[in-house]
């Protein structure tokens, strides 16, 4: 459906992958996707916050996984089969966010792509590239690097030398 | 025949520091007394060795240096000359200009000409101190770098490579010009045919090899190839003067031992063995999977499951093990360069210094060897500028003449501890706040002495009253800290006016393989590294006594608080009740406390992985592995949980 539509963008048409949280449609850019996991269990995190589900081993690698869902309160946190996870490659580090489902892989020219209003969803505006219609759906388009690094989700040490100033007294 | 040299300069490279490294450690470890004959030898090999691949390679530069290093060797390895302080001092200036060059050469830089100048009349200098007749110990030999003369028997020499024309032709060339790459080259395939044609059966490969590595050696195994051949025998003198034909059988056996040991190694791109390691990291899940499997299979098929699948489970272990002990390297890599920095710096700075290495043989992994050079450097390099006093403020002060310099590493737990030790004047007080509040760093004086001492690792921070070409720029002690930092681990400082200081550096044992014991927490499974724990038991009921909010168990004359794991970590556990749990009883450097568990899941030794790779650092946790079933364990760091343990508390207090 999506293909016909967009079949004569224009050269600089990006590809991003859609996926739902409760009622909203997002998208994020289909380049910092890695892949599409089913649920499987993790292993919990002492002390970290509710929406950081622990840790997977990815292959050998040891990924954090975060709930989408219970970040932004949106949806129904249920873990089976059914529970999808993206993965998501953003420099070099590897994270998986739980989203409620996938949907398709949807191609955007910049024209298409609208300002991001300032509030109406989950996400901060901050972590959002825009806003785009598509058969008459909205689709929001985050900003997924941004919130991955983000200091909200707190996935990652921070600089280093500020961390031992910090920790040192 | 044009083949590409450059496809073994990398290896020339690698070759050239490795004889270099051999000669700084030969000539510092040199008896000037009684110099012993064998190592002046394998000295004067080392520098030879590089002029001879120099020449090949047309890196005019570094031959020219080693050349006039060579003839200085020559001559004390002939004892025409004797090795004294000044001579080792000259040879080892001359190794850190060849480091540079070879460093330049390799990073494709531009070359110092001048520098290169100056070190080639340092050295020469040291000839003329001498006596004697210089010149002709000079041309005769290596006549064939400077000389327009070919050396007299060059088809003797050199014919073993192959034909005589062609070999003595470029290996001129290659000096006068050096741009006769391709016909230098005659050297490597000629060599390879004559071993093919000497010796059909075997060393063709090590024989092509040889020559990067000892010129000796390469003769040496051709040599062996046609032991009759008249012209052999001057080939396996190569490296020595045609002329001195007396000195042939020493250097013959040396070399023949040291191609034995350097035949059986093998260089290997550092990426190859990653990848290497993380396939046999998931091949030992995949057997684990198998196991499993095998567990619900038919009886009559079980039993001869069972059996192929331990023996899979033994070569999975072993090739494990093999594998993950290829990255590392003892950490003698680093603390052998020390003896000579802290030879130059003593006799720099005018105070006479003992430094002693222990525990050179713990092994750490390869990328931490190589990013601990430079921190390390710094802090012996403070420990001797600022910790050790003057010989004669020591002597005042009632100490030994000699400042001792303590260099040593140990494996504690999941962690490798490098300490470096001063019996110097200590770090002081005073001036740190002073020189703090001069910077603008909130201080006060009631600080605890541990608070003052971190103040040294802010930027810019140094009390040096002079500013040395030593240290005292202040721009140390900051980077010191942010690369181990950088590395996952941490620096600590102590100190005693007077008496000395420690700097400990404690590093994570990345890429380790550690023996733990896992434990079962609820749903969750954590290992506890193995040398931390001392029992663990199921406690009586007499034995666990209550105060307040702490659980203390009776074992054994000591109380040992219990910290509750599933507390600390925040998971629901089966049991709550500690007499109905499994008390794991562990020990670090500070405390002893006892870990609540709900039960024991066996012993077994995992790959620490990375949590920082992709997440972030967790307190209580060194690192997590994976489990057999492919799931993911937290290796718990029993240092940073004893943290919140209550200190110990004393038998009288509760009796």
């Amino acid at each position: 459906m999506t293909s016909e539509l967009l079949e004569n963008s224009t050269d600089e048409a990006q590809e991003f992958l859609s996926f739902t949280l409760g009622d909203e449609h997002y998208a994020v850019d289909i380049m910092k996707v890695q892949e599409i996991r089913g649920w499987e269990k993790t292993t919990k995190i002492a002390n970290a916050p509710d929406f950081i589900k622990g840790v997977i081993n990815l292959r050998g690698d040891i990924v954090p996984i975060v709930d989408l869902r219970m970040k932004f309160n949106v949806g129904e946190p249920t873990y089976n089969e059914f529970t999808i996870v993206i993965v998501l490659q953003i420099h070099a580090r590897i994270v998986g966010i739980v989203v409620d489902s996938v949907s398709d892989v949807v191609r955007l020219t910049a024209d298409q792509i609208r300002p991001a209003p300032e509030f109406g969803v989950a996400f901060d505006s901050r972590y959002l590239d825009g806003l785009a219609s598509v058969d008459d759906q909205m689709i929001i388009l985050v900003d997924i690097a941004e919130l991955i690094t983000s200091e909200e989700l707190a996935l990652f040490d921070g600089d280093t030398t500020k961390d031992l100033n910090t920790n040192e007294h | 025949m044009s083949v590409d040299l450059k496809q073994f300069h990398q290896v020339f490279f690698e070759e050239s520091r490795e004889h270099l490294d051999t000669m700084e450690h030969l000539l510092m470890t040199l008896d000037l007394e009684s110099p012993d004959a064998e190592e002046l030898n394998s000295i004067f090999r080392a520098a030879h060795s590089i002029k001879g691949g120099s020449g090949i390679f047309g890196f005019d530069a570094l031959g020219s240096v080693t050349h006039v290093m060579e003839n200085l060797l020559d001559r004390v390895r002939k004892e025409e000359q004797f090795p004294d302080t000044e001579l080792v001092d000259g040879l080892l200036q001359g190794v850190d200009t060849l480091r540079g060059l070879l460093a330049s050469y390799s990073n494709d830089q531009a070359i110092d000409w001048d520098l290169v100048a100056r070190a080639t009349k340092d050295v020469e200098a040291l000839l003329k101190d001498s006596d004697s007749s210089r010149r002709e110990v000079k041309s005769a030999p290596y006549g064939l770098y400077d000389d327009p003369v070919l050396p007299p028997e060059p088809e003797q020499n050199w014919g073993l490579f192959d034909g005589e024309d062609v070999v003595s032709d470029s290996s001129v060339s290659a000096d006068r010009d050096g741009g006769a790459a391709t016909e230098a080259f005659g050297f490597f395939e000629p060599l390879d045919t004559s071993g093919v044609q000497n010796n059909s059966d075997s060393g063709t490969d090590s024989a092509a090899f040889g020559f990067f590595e000892d010129i000796s050696e390469a003769s040496e195994l051709s040599a062996k190839a046609s032991a009759s051949n008249s012209a052999s025998k001057a080939g396996a003198n190569a490296t020595t003067p045609a002329k001195k034909p007396k000195q042939n059988t020493k250097p013959k056996t040396t070399a023949n031992s040291k191609a034995s040991v350097e035949s059986s190694s093998i260089r290997v791109d550092v990426d190859k063995v990653d990848k290497l390691i993380n396939l046999v990291g998931e091949l030992v899940i995949t057997q684990s999977m198998l196991a499993v499997l095998g567990n619900e299979l038919e009886e009559q098929q079980a039993e001869k499951m069972q059996g192929v699948l331990s023996e899979l489970e033994r070569n999975t272990r072993e090739i494990q093990e093999s594998v993950m002990s290829i990255r590392m390297l003892p950490v003698s890599f680093v603390f052998n360069r020390f003896p000579r920095v802290v030879r130059d710096l003593s006799s720099k700075l005018n105070k006479e210094i003992n430094l002693e290495i222990e525990g050179g043989s713990t092994e750490l992994d390869k990328s931490l060897i190589e990013k601990l050079v430079d921190p390390l450097t710094h802090l012996v390099r403070n420990s001797i500028d600022h910790g050790i006093e003057s010989s004669d403020v020591r002597v005042n002060s009632g100490k030994s003449r000699v400042g001792q310099v303590i260099l040593s590493a140990s494996q504690q737990g999941g962690n490798i501890v490098i300490g470096i030790h001063d019996d110097g004047a200590g770090l002081n007080r005073e001036r740190i706040l002073s020189k703090a509040e001069e910077n603008g760093i909130p201080v006060s004086d009631t600080m605890s002495d541990e608070d003052v001492w971190n103040l040294i690792f802010q930027p810019g921070f140094s009390t040096a009253e002079m500013v040395t070409d030593v240290s005292g720029r202040g721009v140390g002690m900051d980077v010191v800290r942010r690369n181990i930092s950088s590395l996952g681990g941490r620096i600590e400082v102590t100190s005693v006016a007077g008496e000395g200081s420690v700097f400990t550096i404690i590093l994570p044992l990345t890429l380790a393989i550690v023996d733990g014991m896992g434990v079962r927490v609820g749903d969750q499974t954590y290992i506890i590294p193995l040398v931390n724990i001392v029992e663990s038991m199921q406690p009586p009921a007499n034995s666990i006594k209550t105060i307040g909010n702490d659980t203390l168990l009776h074992v054994r004359d000591f109380y040992w608080p219990v910290l509750p794991l599933h507390k600390k970590m925040n998971v629901e556990p089966d049991v709550e009740d500690p007499a109905s749990s499994i008390v794991v009883l562990v020990e670090t450097s500070k405390k002893r406390f006892g870990l609540m568990v709900d039960e024991l899941a066996g012993q077994q030794q995992v790959v620490i992985k990375s949590l920082e790779q992709h997440y972030r650092r967790i307190p209580g946790v060194a690192g997590a592995t994976i489990m057999g079933d492919g799931s993911v364990a937290l290796i718990l760091d029993v240092e940073s949980l004893s943290a919140s343990v209550a200190e110990p508390v004393n038998m009288e207090e509760i009796a």
